[in-house]
C-alpha cells in the first residue's frame, strides 16, 4: 500500500465526529429508487448513481453508465439527481448533480396599518450538491473511490457554499462483497452569506456519516445488511431483493431503514420497490408510506443506463469528448 | 419451443405487473376510503368539486385537502380557486376556519438564533386550549414537531404566537436549516397549509 492510500486511512482513523449544528444532507433521502427500495442502502449501486452512495461502486462500469432520479415529496419539494461516468485506463471518472427546490415560500412582513402578517412576496429555495467521482482497483478485490462535493444553498436574499470529501471502499469476495463508506470525512463548513445583510455570517458544518454494508446472495436472493453511523446515532438498515430466475429483467424489493430527520430524532421507514429491465435500460420504481397528513404515501422512480459505443469512429470522438464530460461538472462547482 | 417460452414468460410478467399496479392503486384509494370521518365531516367535503366547476362556498376550503382530488395534485383544480379565496362570510357558526391569509410565519425566513419568530393568524370563533396543533415537516417529508398551543384563542381577533417552548405542550427541537411544511389541525381536520426556511 503506497503512501497515498495510508495517509486517507490514517485520516479515516483518526477523523473525530464534530457534533455541532449540522447541515442536512438532501441526498440523504436517497441515490435512486431502488437503493430507497432496499432501505436506503449504499454502495451497493452498480450505475453511476454510486457517485451519491459510494464511489467504489463504479467499478463496475465497462464503459459509459447514466442514471436518473426524481421525486417529489409532500407535492411540494422537487428532488432530481442525475450522473454520468466512465471507465478510463486510469480508472472510473464520474460526475453528478443532485438538487432539491421549493417554490412560492412567502416572505412576510408586517401591515403597518392592521399590524397582521401578510405575504410581501414569494421566493424559492434551492439546495443542490455536485460530486466528482474517481475511481480505482487497489488490488483484484479491493477497489476504493473518491468523491469531491461541492455543496450550494441559495434562497431569498441568501447563498451558501461548501466542500466536502467522500471516501468509500468495496472487498468483494466469492459469497459477498463488502462496503464502508465514509462521507463527509473533512466535516468542512457551510458557510451563509446574505446580500441584504452584510454583517450577517451563518455556518453549519457537514455531517460525518459512515456506512458499511454487506450484499450477501442465496439462491435467488439478495441480502444487504447495513449500519450507518451519523450525527452520534446507529443507524440499521436491511434489504432484501428477490431475482426470479423464470423472470431476469424482473427484480423485487424490499427493504427497512432507520433514518434522521432535521432534528437529528430517529424514524423508521418501510419501503417496497421493483426493477424493469429492458435491453440495457432499467427502470426502477420505489414505494414508501408518508407521514405526511396530506399525502399518505411517497413514490421514487430512477432510470439506469449501461452503454458501450461500438463503432469506433464514434468512440474515438467520445474518447476526445470525455473531457466534456466534466465540463458541466466543473461550471457547477464554481457556482 | 424458445419462442413459446419467452412468450410464458412475457405473459406471466404481464400479469404479474398488472397485478402489482392494480393493488398499489387499490391500496391507495382504499387508504382514503377507510379513513373514518364522522358524518358532520362526511358532509363538509368537495368530494364532487374535483370533477365539476360548479363549487358550493358554503364547504371549507380547509376540507378540501382532505379529498381524494387533492388540488395540490392538479393546478387547474377548480377547488384551487377556494384556496385562494380570503373572506369566509357564509361559514356556518359551527365551523371553524382561519380567516384570511391562513396561517403564517414572520419573519420568513428567520434564524432560530438570532431571531423570534412568531406565527399569525385569525380564527372565526373561539379555540380553547390545547386544541390547535401544530405540525411540521421537514424536507424529506418526516415529522420534526407535533405541538398543540397551549393559549386560549379569541374569535375574530389576530394572534400572534412566538414560535417558542412557552406556547407548546411539547418542546421544540433544535432544527437544522433548510424548508419545512407546516399544517394547522383542528380535531384531525387541515386548517392551514404553510412553508418557512430556517437559516442558522
Amino acid at each position: 500500500m503506497n503512501l497515498f492510500y495510508r495517509s486517507i486511512l490514517l485520516i479515516l482513523i483518526f477523523q473525530l465526529p464534530i457534533f455541532g449544528e449540522s447541515f442536512s444532507l438532501i441526498s440523504d433521502i436517497g441515490s435512486s429508487a431502488q437503493a430507497i427500495a432496499l432501505g436506503n442502502i449504499e454502495g451497493q449501486s452498480r450505475t453511476a448513481s454510486a457517485i451519491f452512495s459510494n464511489p467504489a461502486g463504479l467499478y463496475l462500469i465497462r464503459s459509459y453508465s447514466f442514471s436518473l432520479f426524481q421525486t417529489t415529496v409532500m407535492n411540494d419539494i422537487n428532488y432530481l439527481n442525475f450522473a454520468l461516468s466512465k471507465k478510463t485506463p486510469l480508472g472510473t471518472i464520474g460526475f453528478g448533480h443532485y438538487m432539491a427546490s421549493i417554490n412560492d415560500i412567502a416572505h412576510t412582513m408586517i401591515d403597518e396599518a392592521t399590524q397582521e402578517f401578510t405575504i410581501k412576496e414569494n421566493f424559492n429555495y434551492k439546495n443542490s450538491v455536485t460530486k466528482l467521482s474517481y475511481q480505482r482497483s487497489i488490488f483484484r478485490r479491493l477497489k476504493l473511490g473518491l468523491n469531491l462535493s461541492k455543496y450550494n444553498v441559495d434562497f431569498h436574499t441568501l447563498k451558501a457554499n461548501g466542500f466536502g470529501v467522500d471516501l468509500g471502499a468495496l472487498y468483494i469476495l466469492p459469497f459477498a462483497t463488502f462496503s464502508a463508506y465514509a462521507q463527509n470525512i473533512n466535516q468542512g463548513e457551510i458557510i451563509y452569506k446574505d446580500s441584504n445583510n452584510p454583517d450577517y455570517e451563518g455556518k453549519e458544518t457537514l455531517p460525518l456519516s459512515i456506512s458499511t454494508s454487506m450484499r450477501l446472495q442465496l439462491w435467488d436472493f439478495i441480502f444487504f445488511p447495513q449500519v450507518k453511523f451519523m450525527n452520534g446515532s446507529m443507524l440499521p438498515s436491511a434489504g432484501v431483493q428477490y431475482a426470479p430466475r423464470f423472470i431476469p429483467y424482473l427484480k423485487f424489493n424490499m427493504g427497512y431503514r432507520q433514518l434522521l430527520d432535521y432534528a437529528n430524532q430517529v424514524h423508521n421507514k418501510a419501503s417496497v420497490g421493483m426493477d424493469l429491465k429492458l435491453l440495457s435500460i432499467t427502470a426502477h420504481y420505489a414505494y414508501e408510506r408518508s407521514e405526511y397528513h396530506l399525502q399518505d404515501h411517497m413514490s421514487y422512480f430512477s432510470l439506469s443506463y449501461n452503454f458501450k459505443l461500438k463503432d469506433p469512429k464514434i468512440a474515438n470522438r467520445f474518447q476526445l469528448s470525455s473531457i466534456l464530460l466534466f465540463l458541466p461538472s466543473i461550471y457547477l462547482m464554481t457556482l | 419451443m424458445g419462442g413459446n417460452y419467452s412468450l410464458r414468460l412475457v405473459l406471466i410478467s404481464m400479469f404479474v405487473l398488472l397485478g402489482l399496479s392494480s393493488a398499489i392503486f387499490s391500496l391507495t384509494i382504499d387508504t382514503d376510503e377507510s379513513s373514518e370521518m364522522d358524518e358532520s365531516i362526511e358532509r363538509r367535503i368537495n368530494f364532487d368539486s374535483y370533477y365539476s366547476t360548479s363549487i358550493d362556498l358554503n364547504k371549507p376550503f380547509s376540507i378540501a385537502y382532505m379529498s381524494y382530488g387533492n388540488p395540490q395534485l392538479n393546478p387547474n383544480s377548480p377547488l384551487n380557486e377556494i384556496n385562494q379565496l380570503t373572506e369566509f362570510n357564509n361559514l356556518s357558526d359551527s365551523e371553524l376556519a382561519i380567516v384570511s391569509n391562513s396561517v403564517l410565519f414572520y419573519p420568513n425566513p428567520f434564524s432560530l438564533k438570532l431571531d423570534s419568530p412568531q406565527l399569525g393568524f385569525k380564527t372565526t370563533k373561539d379555540v380553547d386550549e390545547n386544541i390547535l396543533t401544530l405540525q411540521l415537516f421537514d424536507m424529506r417529508g418526516l415529522q420534526v414537531f407535533e405541538g398543540t398551543l397551549t393559549d386560549k384563542i379569541i374569535g375574530n381577533t389576530y394572534t400572534k404566537i412566538p414560535f417558542s417552548d412557552s406556547s407548546f405542550n411539547t418542546p421544540i427541537p433544535a432544527l437544522s436549516s433548510g424548508v419545512y411544511i407546516y399544517l394547522v389541525l383542528f380535531e384531525d381536520t387541515v386548517l392551514s397549509k404553510g412553508k418557512f426556511v430556517i437559516k442558522p
